[in-house]
Protein backbone atom coordinates (compact mmCIF):
# COMPACT_ATOMS: atom_id res chain seq x y z
CA UNK A 1 0.00 0.00 0.00
CA UNK A 2 2.53 3.05 -1.21
CA UNK A 3 0.08 6.06 -1.20
CA UNK A 4 -0.69 4.97 2.48
CA UNK A 5 2.48 4.64 3.73
CA UNK A 6 3.11 8.15 2.33
CA UNK A 7 0.41 9.21 4.05
CA UNK A 8 1.89 7.95 7.42
CA UNK A 9 5.30 9.12 6.70
CA UNK A 10 3.58 12.65 6.09
CA UNK A 11 2.05 12.58 9.18
CA UNK A 12 5.03 11.97 11.01
CA UNK A 13 6.47 14.53 9.44
CA UNK A 14 3.92 16.68 10.18
CA UNK A 15 4.13 15.66 13.81
CA UNK A 16 7.45 16.25 14.18
CA UNK A 17 7.29 20.13 13.17
CA UNK A 18 4.88 20.58 15.91
CA UNK A 19 6.76 18.44 18.47
CA UNK A 20 10.15 20.70 18.34
CA UNK A 21 8.56 23.74 19.52
CA UNK A 22 6.69 22.14 22.34
CA UNK A 23 9.53 20.65 23.09
CA UNK A 24 11.47 23.77 23.44
CA UNK A 25 8.44 25.99 25.18
CA UNK A 26 7.98 22.91 28.20
CA UNK A 27 11.71 23.26 28.33
CA UNK A 28 11.42 27.21 29.07
CA UNK A 29 12.69 27.04 32.87
CA UNK A 30 9.75 28.78 34.13
CA UNK A 31 7.07 26.70 32.12
CA UNK A 32 8.76 23.52 33.48
CA UNK A 33 8.71 25.09 36.97
CA UNK A 34 4.65 25.67 36.57
CA UNK A 35 3.98 22.32 35.57
CA UNK A 36 6.45 20.61 37.88
CA UNK A 37 4.95 22.93 41.23
CA UNK A 38 2.03 21.92 40.37
CA UNK A 39 2.70 18.40 40.20
CA UNK A 40 3.83 18.61 43.09
CA UNK A 41 0.79 19.74 44.50
CA UNK A 42 -1.16 17.09 43.21
CA UNK A 43 -1.37 14.59 46.64
CA UNK A 44 -3.01 17.54 48.02
CA UNK A 45 -5.45 17.95 44.92
CA UNK A 46 -6.14 13.62 44.93
CA UNK A 47 -6.46 13.34 48.63
CA UNK A 48 -8.66 16.94 48.98
CA UNK A 49 -10.97 15.29 46.04
CA UNK A 50 -10.88 12.27 47.88
CA UNK A 51 -13.07 13.60 51.33
CA UNK A 52 -14.84 15.86 48.77
CA UNK A 53 -16.09 12.41 47.26
CA UNK A 54 -16.47 11.21 50.71
CA UNK A 55 -18.17 13.90 52.44
CA UNK A 56 -20.70 14.39 49.27
CA UNK A 57 -22.22 10.97 49.64
CA UNK A 58 -23.15 12.34 53.10
CA UNK A 59 -25.09 15.34 51.21
CA UNK A 60 -27.99 15.26 48.87
CA UNK A 61 -25.96 16.32 46.37
CA UNK A 62 -26.07 12.94 44.23
CA UNK A 63 -29.39 11.81 43.24
CA UNK A 64 -32.27 12.92 42.91
CA UNK A 65 -34.28 11.57 45.88
CA UNK A 66 -33.02 14.98 48.15
CA UNK A 67 -32.10 12.80 50.93
CA UNK A 68 -28.19 11.49 51.71
CA UNK A 69 -26.59 8.47 49.90
CA UNK A 70 -25.21 7.41 52.96
CA UNK A 71 -27.08 8.23 56.15
CA UNK A 72 -24.82 7.99 58.52
CA UNK A 73 -22.03 10.45 56.80
CA UNK A 74 -24.61 13.07 57.10
CA UNK A 75 -24.03 14.47 60.12
CA UNK A 76 -20.39 14.59 59.46
CA UNK A 77 -20.59 15.38 55.86
CA UNK A 78 -19.15 19.11 56.10
CA UNK A 79 -16.35 18.46 58.69
CA UNK A 80 -15.27 15.77 55.87
CA UNK A 81 -15.36 17.88 53.32
CA UNK A 82 -13.18 20.87 55.59
CA UNK A 83 -10.43 18.46 54.91
CA UNK A 84 -10.58 19.78 51.22
CA UNK A 85 -10.91 23.57 52.26
CA UNK A 86 -7.24 23.08 53.80
CA UNK A 87 -5.82 21.24 51.11
CA UNK A 88 -7.40 21.52 47.65
CA UNK A 89 -8.71 24.71 48.36
CA UNK A 90 -5.55 26.21 49.90
CA UNK A 91 -3.28 24.71 46.81
CA UNK A 92 -2.25 28.66 45.41
CA UNK A 93 -0.85 28.79 49.47
CA UNK A 94 1.08 24.84 48.72
CA UNK A 95 1.75 25.81 45.51
CA UNK A 96 3.59 28.97 46.30
CA UNK A 97 6.11 26.65 47.84
CA UNK A 98 6.55 24.42 45.32
CA UNK A 99 6.39 26.24 42.72
CA UNK A 100 10.00 28.46 44.43
CA UNK A 101 11.41 25.45 44.99
CA UNK A 102 11.13 24.09 41.06
CA UNK A 103 12.21 27.23 40.23
CA UNK A 104 15.33 27.50 42.23
CA UNK A 105 16.40 23.95 40.88
CA UNK A 106 16.15 24.52 37.42
CA UNK A 107 18.35 27.94 38.14
CA UNK A 108 20.46 26.67 40.40
CA UNK A 109 19.12 28.31 43.20
CA UNK A 110 19.46 26.72 47.00
CA UNK A 111 15.62 25.54 47.19
CA UNK A 112 15.14 25.70 51.05
CA UNK A 113 15.80 29.36 51.28
CA UNK A 114 13.85 29.87 47.94
CA UNK A 115 10.46 27.78 49.32
CA UNK A 116 10.30 30.46 52.22
CA UNK A 117 10.96 32.83 49.58
CA UNK A 118 8.30 31.94 47.75
CA UNK A 119 5.47 31.09 50.62
CA UNK A 120 6.68 34.62 52.06
CA UNK A 121 6.17 36.85 49.17
CA UNK A 122 2.78 35.38 48.21
CA UNK A 123 1.46 36.13 52.02
CA UNK A 124 2.94 39.67 51.77
CA UNK A 125 1.52 40.17 48.03
CA UNK A 126 -1.99 38.94 48.98
CA UNK A 127 -2.33 39.28 52.64
CA UNK A 128 -2.51 43.26 54.43
CA UNK A 129 -4.31 42.72 57.67
CA UNK A 130 -4.96 39.87 60.40
CA UNK A 131 -7.53 41.36 62.95
CA UNK A 132 -8.01 39.31 66.11
CA UNK A 133 -6.21 36.22 65.31
CA UNK A 134 -8.51 36.37 61.53
CA UNK A 135 -7.74 36.96 57.94
CA UNK A 136 -9.41 36.15 54.76
CA UNK A 137 -7.89 33.17 53.14
CA UNK A 138 -9.91 33.58 49.67
CA UNK A 139 -5.90 34.49 47.79
CA UNK A 140 -5.00 30.78 49.02
CA UNK A 141 -7.64 28.96 46.91
CA UNK A 142 -8.11 29.15 43.27
CA UNK A 143 -8.27 32.73 43.12
CA UNK A 144 -4.95 33.28 44.06
CA UNK A 145 -3.62 30.37 42.08
CA UNK A 146 -2.17 32.97 39.00
CA UNK A 147 -0.81 35.21 41.54
CA UNK A 148 1.51 32.73 43.34
CA UNK A 149 2.84 31.47 40.35
CA UNK A 150 3.70 34.96 39.24
CA UNK A 151 5.08 35.81 42.84
CA UNK A 152 7.37 32.40 43.21
CA UNK A 153 8.72 32.81 40.00
CA UNK A 154 9.86 36.54 39.89
CA UNK A 155 11.32 36.43 43.76
CA UNK A 156 12.83 33.20 42.74
CA UNK A 157 14.70 34.95 39.77
CA UNK A 158 15.16 38.26 41.51
CA UNK A 159 16.49 36.04 44.28
CA UNK A 160 18.94 34.40 41.53
CA UNK A 161 20.20 37.96 39.99
CA UNK A 162 20.64 39.20 43.90
CA UNK A 163 23.27 36.40 43.95
CA UNK A 164 24.61 36.44 40.66
CA UNK A 165 25.83 40.34 40.81
CA UNK A 166 26.88 39.25 44.38
CA UNK A 167 24.21 41.78 46.14
CA UNK A 168 24.59 40.09 49.54
CA UNK A 169 25.96 40.03 53.17
CA UNK A 170 29.17 38.10 52.57
CA UNK A 171 30.63 36.07 55.58
CA UNK A 172 34.12 35.89 56.46
CA UNK A 173 36.05 32.25 55.96
CA UNK A 174 35.76 30.07 58.61
CA UNK A 175 31.89 30.55 58.93
CA UNK A 176 29.65 27.37 58.29
CA UNK A 177 28.06 27.21 55.00
CA UNK A 178 24.55 27.28 56.31
CA UNK A 179 24.96 30.25 58.15
CA UNK A 180 26.48 32.06 55.63
CA UNK A 181 23.58 30.93 53.17
CA UNK A 182 21.32 32.56 56.44
CA UNK A 183 22.63 35.93 56.02
CA UNK A 184 23.60 36.51 52.07
CA UNK A 185 19.26 35.50 51.82
CA UNK A 186 18.96 38.87 53.94
CA UNK A 187 19.38 41.60 51.12
CA UNK A 188 17.26 40.01 48.42
CA UNK A 189 14.86 38.37 50.79
CA UNK A 190 14.46 42.29 52.56
CA UNK A 191 14.15 43.67 48.95
CA UNK A 192 11.45 41.59 47.43
CA UNK A 193 9.45 41.50 50.37
CA UNK A 194 9.81 45.12 50.91
CA UNK A 195 8.29 45.35 46.93
CA UNK A 196 5.67 42.53 48.38
CA UNK A 197 4.54 44.59 51.31
CA UNK A 198 4.33 47.35 49.67
CA UNK A 199 1.99 46.66 46.67
CA UNK A 200 0.01 45.10 49.60
CA UNK A 201 -0.25 46.76 52.12
CA UNK A 202 1.02 50.85 51.80
CA UNK A 203 -0.68 51.33 48.14
CA UNK A 204 -3.43 48.84 48.96
CA UNK A 205 -3.25 47.02 45.81
CA UNK A 206 -5.50 43.81 45.59
CA UNK A 207 -3.93 41.78 42.69
CA UNK A 208 -6.06 39.21 43.63
CA UNK A 209 -8.88 40.44 42.89
CA UNK A 210 -6.85 42.32 40.10
CA UNK A 211 -5.85 39.57 38.54
CA UNK A 212 -8.94 37.73 38.33
CA UNK A 213 -11.27 40.21 36.66
CA UNK A 214 -8.64 40.79 33.73
CA UNK A 215 -7.69 37.36 33.55
CA UNK A 216 -11.17 35.71 34.33
CA UNK A 217 -12.79 36.25 30.75
CA UNK A 218 -9.71 35.16 28.89
CA UNK A 219 -8.90 31.78 31.17
CA UNK A 220 -12.46 31.12 31.30
CA UNK A 221 -13.51 31.16 27.53
CA UNK A 222 -10.39 28.96 26.85
CA UNK A 223 -12.71 26.19 28.56
CA UNK A 224 -15.03 25.75 25.15
CA UNK A 225 -16.14 22.54 22.79
CA UNK A 226 -13.82 24.05 19.87
CA UNK A 227 -10.02 24.57 22.02
CA UNK A 228 -10.69 21.41 23.61
CA UNK A 229 -11.31 19.35 20.82
CA UNK A 230 -8.54 21.16 19.29
CA UNK A 231 -6.24 20.31 22.18
CA UNK A 232 -7.21 16.40 21.86
CA UNK A 233 -6.64 16.39 17.90
CA UNK A 234 -3.31 17.94 18.57
CA UNK A 235 -2.14 15.62 21.06
CA UNK A 236 -3.76 12.37 19.54
CA UNK A 237 -1.68 13.43 16.21
CA UNK A 238 1.72 13.25 18.79
CA UNK A 239 0.40 9.90 20.15
CA UNK A 240 0.13 8.75 16.55
CA UNK A 241 3.49 9.62 16.28
CA UNK A 242 4.14 7.29 18.82
CA UNK A 243 4.94 10.33 20.92
CA UNK A 244 3.70 11.16 24.64
CA UNK A 245 0.69 13.87 23.70
CA UNK A 246 0.04 14.29 27.19
CA UNK A 247 3.21 15.10 28.31
CA UNK A 248 4.09 17.17 25.54
CA UNK A 249 1.36 19.61 26.31
CA UNK A 250 1.20 19.38 29.73
CA UNK A 251 3.25 22.55 29.90
CA UNK A 252 0.02 24.04 28.51
CA UNK A 253 -2.86 22.38 29.72
CA UNK A 254 -1.51 21.83 33.35
CA UNK A 255 -1.63 25.55 34.93
CA UNK A 256 -5.48 25.71 33.50
CA UNK A 257 -6.96 22.87 34.06
CA UNK A 258 -5.55 22.56 37.20
CA UNK A 259 -7.09 26.17 38.16
CA UNK A 260 -10.44 24.75 36.33
CA UNK A 261 -10.87 21.88 38.81
CA UNK A 262 -9.81 23.79 41.72
CA UNK A 263 -12.88 26.46 40.87
CA UNK A 264 -14.53 23.75 40.44
CA UNK A 265 -14.02 22.37 43.57
CA UNK A 266 -15.09 25.17 45.40
CA UNK A 267 -17.80 26.20 43.65
CA UNK A 268 -19.25 22.49 44.48
CA UNK A 269 -17.92 22.59 48.37
CA UNK A 270 -20.43 26.23 48.12
CA UNK A 271 -23.10 24.73 47.03
CA UNK A 272 -23.07 24.24 43.02
CA UNK A 273 -24.75 21.72 41.62
CA UNK A 274 -22.44 19.11 39.75
CA UNK A 275 -23.82 20.16 36.09
CA UNK A 276 -23.89 23.88 36.80
CA UNK A 277 -20.19 23.59 38.17
CA UNK A 278 -18.01 26.69 35.70
CA UNK A 279 -15.78 24.42 34.05
CA UNK A 280 -16.43 21.32 31.63
CA UNK A 281 -12.68 20.65 30.82
CA UNK A 282 -11.25 18.78 33.55
CA UNK A 283 -8.69 15.63 34.25
CA UNK A 284 -11.41 13.83 34.63
CA UNK A 285 -13.20 14.68 30.84
CA UNK A 286 -10.13 13.87 29.06
CA UNK A 287 -10.08 10.74 31.13
CA UNK A 288 -13.75 9.35 30.66
CA UNK A 289 -13.05 9.75 26.44
CA UNK A 290 -9.64 9.72 25.03
CA UNK A 291 -8.38 5.99 25.32
CA UNK A 292 -12.02 5.00 26.31
CA UNK A 293 -12.50 5.94 22.47
CA UNK A 294 -9.59 5.02 20.71
CA UNK A 295 -7.53 2.12 22.83
CA UNK A 296 -10.94 0.25 24.23
CA UNK A 297 -12.83 -0.26 21.12
CA UNK A 298 -9.45 -1.51 19.43
CA UNK A 299 -9.05 -3.61 21.79
CA UNK A 300 -12.07 -5.14 21.23
CA UNK A 301 -12.08 -5.80 17.47
CA UNK A 302 -8.78 -7.11 18.14
CA UNK A 303 -10.14 -9.61 20.51
CA UNK A 304 -12.10 -11.02 17.66
CA UNK A 305 -10.11 -10.44 14.84
CA UNK A 306 -9.02 -12.98 12.03
CA UNK A 307 -5.08 -12.88 12.95
CA UNK A 308 -4.62 -15.15 16.30
CA UNK A 309 -1.75 -12.84 17.13
CA UNK A 310 -4.17 -9.86 17.42
CA UNK A 311 -6.26 -12.34 19.66
CA UNK A 312 -3.23 -12.97 22.10
CA UNK A 313 -2.27 -9.28 22.24
CA UNK A 314 -5.46 -7.71 22.82
CA UNK A 315 -5.74 -10.31 26.16
CA UNK A 316 -2.12 -9.29 27.24
CA UNK A 317 -2.82 -5.38 26.67
CA UNK A 318 -6.60 -5.44 28.68
CA UNK A 319 -4.91 -5.15 32.14
CA UNK A 320 -2.55 -2.22 31.77
CA UNK A 321 -5.53 -0.72 29.26
CA UNK A 322 -8.38 -0.60 31.76
CA UNK A 323 -6.01 1.97 33.69
CA UNK A 324 -5.39 3.88 30.88
CA UNK A 325 -2.07 2.64 30.67
CA UNK A 326 -2.33 2.77 26.80
CA UNK A 327 1.73 2.71 25.86
CA UNK A 328 1.43 -1.27 25.36
CA UNK A 329 -1.16 -0.96 22.41
CA UNK A 330 0.60 2.47 21.17
CA UNK A 331 4.62 0.79 20.38
CA UNK A 332 3.05 -2.61 20.76
CA UNK A 333 0.71 -3.57 18.17
CA UNK A 334 1.49 -0.93 16.94
CA UNK A 335 -0.32 1.80 16.31
CA UNK A 336 1.76 4.47 16.20
CA UNK A 337 2.89 4.89 12.83
CA UNK A 338 0.34 2.24 11.74
CA UNK A 339 -0.73 3.81 8.15
CA UNK A 340 -4.26 1.56 8.28
CA UNK A 341 -4.87 2.42 12.08
CA UNK A 342 -3.53 6.26 12.64
CA UNK A 343 -6.02 7.75 10.50
CA UNK A 344 -9.45 6.48 12.92
CA UNK A 345 -7.12 7.04 15.91
CA UNK A 346 -7.33 10.86 15.24
CA UNK A 347 -10.60 11.10 14.09
CA UNK A 348 -12.28 8.78 16.48
CA UNK A 349 -10.43 11.60 19.11
CA UNK A 350 -11.48 14.42 17.86
CA UNK A 351 -15.25 12.83 17.58
CA UNK A 352 -15.73 11.50 20.75
CA UNK A 353 -13.73 14.88 22.25
CA UNK A 354 -16.16 17.08 20.85
CA UNK A 355 -19.51 14.87 21.30
CA UNK A 356 -18.21 14.54 25.23
CA UNK A 357 -17.68 17.78 26.02
CA UNK A 358 -21.52 18.68 24.20
CA UNK A 359 -23.15 16.06 26.72
CA UNK A 360 -21.37 17.92 29.87
CA UNK A 361 -22.22 21.47 28.04
CA UNK A 362 -25.68 20.36 27.68
CA UNK A 363 -25.90 19.14 30.90
CA UNK A 364 -26.62 15.70 30.28
CA UNK A 365 -24.38 14.56 32.79
CA UNK A 366 -22.47 16.47 36.03
CA UNK A 367 -19.33 17.86 36.11
CA UNK A 368 -16.55 16.84 37.86
CA UNK A 369 -15.91 18.52 41.20
CA UNK A 370 -13.18 15.98 42.09
CA UNK A 371 -9.80 14.50 40.45
CA UNK A 372 -8.63 11.23 40.76
CA UNK A 373 -5.28 9.86 40.02
CA UNK A 374 -5.04 9.43 36.38
CA UNK A 375 -4.75 6.01 36.19
CA UNK A 376 -8.31 5.79 37.86
CA UNK A 377 -10.46 3.14 35.76
CA UNK A 378 -12.40 5.58 34.15
CA UNK A 379 -15.67 3.78 34.77
CA UNK A 380 -14.89 4.86 38.51
CA UNK A 381 -13.19 8.14 37.75
CA UNK A 382 -16.37 9.25 36.42
CA UNK A 383 -19.10 8.58 38.99
CA UNK A 384 -16.94 9.58 41.60
CA UNK A 385 -15.40 12.71 40.41
CA UNK A 386 -19.10 13.92 39.29
CA UNK A 387 -20.99 12.04 41.26
CA UNK A 388 -23.33 11.01 38.18
CA UNK A 389 -23.64 7.73 36.92
CA UNK A 390 -24.62 8.50 33.53
CA UNK A 391 -20.94 9.74 32.89
CA UNK A 392 -21.24 5.20 32.49
CA UNK A 393 -23.27 6.11 29.50
CA UNK A 394 -20.64 8.78 27.91
CA UNK A 395 -18.19 6.30 28.50
CA UNK A 396 -20.67 3.24 26.34
CA UNK A 397 -21.17 6.25 23.83
CA UNK A 398 -17.25 6.53 22.93
CA UNK A 399 -16.46 2.97 23.30
CA UNK A 400 -19.55 2.98 20.21
CA UNK A 401 -18.12 5.64 18.18
CA UNK A 402 -14.72 4.06 18.19
CA UNK A 403 -15.76 0.73 17.23
CA UNK A 404 -17.39 2.83 14.09
CA UNK A 405 -14.98 5.01 13.21
CA UNK A 406 -12.05 1.91 13.89
CA UNK A 407 -14.00 -0.61 11.92
CA UNK A 408 -13.66 -0.13 8.22
CA UNK A 409 -10.24 0.53 8.86
CA UNK A 410 -9.49 -2.55 10.94
CA UNK A 411 -10.94 -4.76 8.29
CA UNK A 412 -8.14 -3.47 5.82
CA UNK A 413 -5.65 -4.03 8.76
CA UNK A 414 -6.89 -7.15 9.60
CA UNK A 415 -6.66 -8.39 5.73
CA UNK A 416 -3.33 -7.32 5.72
CA UNK A 417 -2.01 -9.25 8.77
CA UNK A 418 -3.86 -12.23 7.90
CA UNK A 419 -2.14 -12.42 4.84
CA UNK A 420 1.14 -11.89 6.33
CA UNK A 421 0.34 -14.52 8.47
CA UNK A 422 -0.63 -17.18 5.93
CA UNK A 423 2.59 -15.89 3.83
CA UNK A 424 4.36 -16.72 7.25
CA UNK A 425 2.41 -20.01 7.76
CA UNK A 426 3.76 -21.16 4.56
CA UNK A 427 7.49 -20.27 4.31
CA UNK A 428 7.77 -22.54 7.36
CA UNK A 429 5.82 -25.59 5.70
CA UNK A 430 8.49 -25.34 3.29
CA UNK B 1 24.75 -3.29 36.26
CA UNK B 2 22.48 -0.66 36.95
CA UNK B 3 20.05 0.37 34.17
CA UNK B 4 18.12 3.43 34.42
CA UNK B 5 15.66 4.00 32.02
CA UNK B 6 13.63 7.57 31.54
CA UNK B 7 10.48 7.93 30.34
CA UNK B 8 7.57 10.54 30.34
CA UNK B 9 6.11 9.62 34.42
CA UNK B 10 8.06 5.94 35.36
CA UNK B 11 4.10 4.00 35.03
CA UNK B 12 4.23 1.62 31.86
CA UNK B 13 7.75 1.84 31.91
CA UNK B 14 8.05 0.20 35.39
CA UNK B 15 5.91 -2.81 34.09
CA UNK B 16 8.97 -2.88 31.45
CA UNK B 17 11.50 -2.81 34.73
CA UNK B 18 9.69 -5.86 35.85
CA UNK B 19 9.57 -8.23 32.95
CA UNK B 20 13.45 -7.15 32.45
CA UNK B 21 14.29 -8.12 36.05
CA UNK B 22 13.09 -11.77 35.00
CA UNK B 23 16.28 -11.63 32.44
CA UNK B 24 18.51 -9.85 35.44
CA UNK B 25 21.86 -10.91 36.91
CA UNK B 26 21.39 -10.42 41.14
CA UNK B 27 23.46 -7.55 41.13
CA UNK B 28 21.77 -5.86 38.48
CA UNK B 29 19.60 -3.17 39.35
CA UNK B 30 16.98 -1.64 37.08
CA UNK B 31 15.11 1.44 37.67
CA UNK B 32 12.48 3.71 35.35
CA UNK B 33 12.05 7.15 36.66
CA UNK B 34 10.46 10.45 34.94
CA UNK B 35 13.16 12.46 32.15
CA UNK B 36 13.20 15.78 35.17
CA UNK B 37 15.26 13.50 37.36
CA UNK B 38 17.88 12.72 35.10
CA UNK B 39 20.29 15.07 35.57
CA UNK B 40 20.63 14.45 39.56
CA UNK B 41 20.64 10.65 39.74
CA UNK B 42 22.66 9.55 36.05
CA UNK B 43 25.66 9.12 38.14
CA UNK B 44 24.14 6.57 40.43
CA UNK B 45 23.73 4.22 36.86
CA UNK B 46 25.60 2.68 34.19
CA UNK B 47 23.75 2.87 31.39
CA UNK B 48 20.80 5.13 30.21
CA UNK B 49 17.80 3.58 28.03
CA UNK B 50 15.20 6.17 27.02
CA UNK B 51 11.35 5.24 26.20
CA UNK B 52 10.62 6.20 22.29
CA UNK B 53 7.05 8.32 23.99
CA UNK B 54 9.77 11.15 24.65
CA UNK B 55 12.23 10.65 21.91
CA UNK B 56 11.71 14.12 21.49
CA UNK B 57 13.81 15.01 24.49
CA UNK B 58 16.79 12.20 23.26
CA UNK B 59 18.84 15.10 22.13
CA UNK B 60 18.69 16.87 25.40
CA UNK B 61 18.99 13.24 26.98
CA UNK B 62 22.36 12.34 25.13
CA UNK B 63 23.51 15.95 26.01
CA UNK B 64 23.65 14.83 30.04
CA UNK B 65 24.81 11.40 29.79
CA UNK B 66 27.77 12.64 27.76
CA UNK B 67 28.66 15.54 30.17
CA UNK B 68 27.91 12.81 33.14
CA UNK B 69 30.39 10.18 30.87
CA UNK B 70 27.47 8.07 30.39
CA UNK B 71 26.10 6.29 27.73
CA UNK B 72 22.21 6.46 25.93
CA UNK B 73 20.46 5.17 23.67
CA UNK B 74 16.38 4.62 22.56
CA UNK B 75 14.44 1.58 23.31
CA UNK B 76 13.00 0.42 20.14
CA UNK B 77 9.20 1.42 19.70
CA UNK B 78 8.34 -2.94 18.98
CA UNK B 79 9.97 -4.18 22.09
CA UNK B 80 9.01 -1.36 24.37
CA UNK B 81 5.43 -1.77 23.63
CA UNK B 82 6.03 -5.77 23.64
CA UNK B 83 7.37 -4.66 26.93
CA UNK B 84 10.06 -7.37 25.97
CA UNK B 85 12.26 -7.66 28.83
CA UNK B 86 15.21 -9.90 27.48
CA UNK B 87 15.72 -7.68 24.28
CA UNK B 88 16.00 -4.40 26.58
CA UNK B 89 18.33 -6.13 29.07
CA UNK B 90 20.20 -7.16 26.56
CA UNK B 91 20.16 -3.78 24.80
CA UNK B 92 21.90 -2.13 27.90
CA UNK B 93 24.53 -4.64 28.08
CA UNK B 94 25.34 -4.28 24.77
CA UNK B 95 25.34 -0.67 25.18
CA UNK B 96 27.18 -0.95 28.23
CA UNK B 97 29.94 -2.97 26.55
CA UNK B 98 30.35 -0.73 23.91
Amino acid sequence: MPEKRGLGDKINDLTMKIAEPLGIFAEIPAVSAIQDGLVGCMPIILIGSIFLIIGTLGTPAIGTSGAPLIGFLAPIASKIQFVNGLTMNFLALYASITIAMAYAEKLGVEQKSSAVLGLGTFLLMTINSITDGMMVVKPFSASGLIVTIITSLAAVKIYKLFLDKKIVIKMPAGVPPNVGNAFSALIPFMFIFTIAWTIRTIIGFDIVTWLEEALKPIFSAADNIFTFTLFQGVKSLLWAAGLHGDNMLSGISTPLVTLWQTQNSEAFLAGTAAVDLPHIWTDGLIRICSWTSTVWPLIILLLTSKVKYHRTFAITAIPAAIFTIVEPVIFGLPLALNPFLMIPFILTTIVSSATTYLMFQLKFVGRFFAQLPWATPPFLNGPLGTGDWKTLIVIVINVAIGLVIYYPFFKAYESNELQKEQERIKEVSK
Amino acid sequence: MKILLICALGMSTSLLVQNMNKFASEDDFIEALPEGKLESVIDNYDVVLVGPQIRYKFPKIQKIAETHNKKAELIDMKSYGAMDGEVVINQAKNLFNK
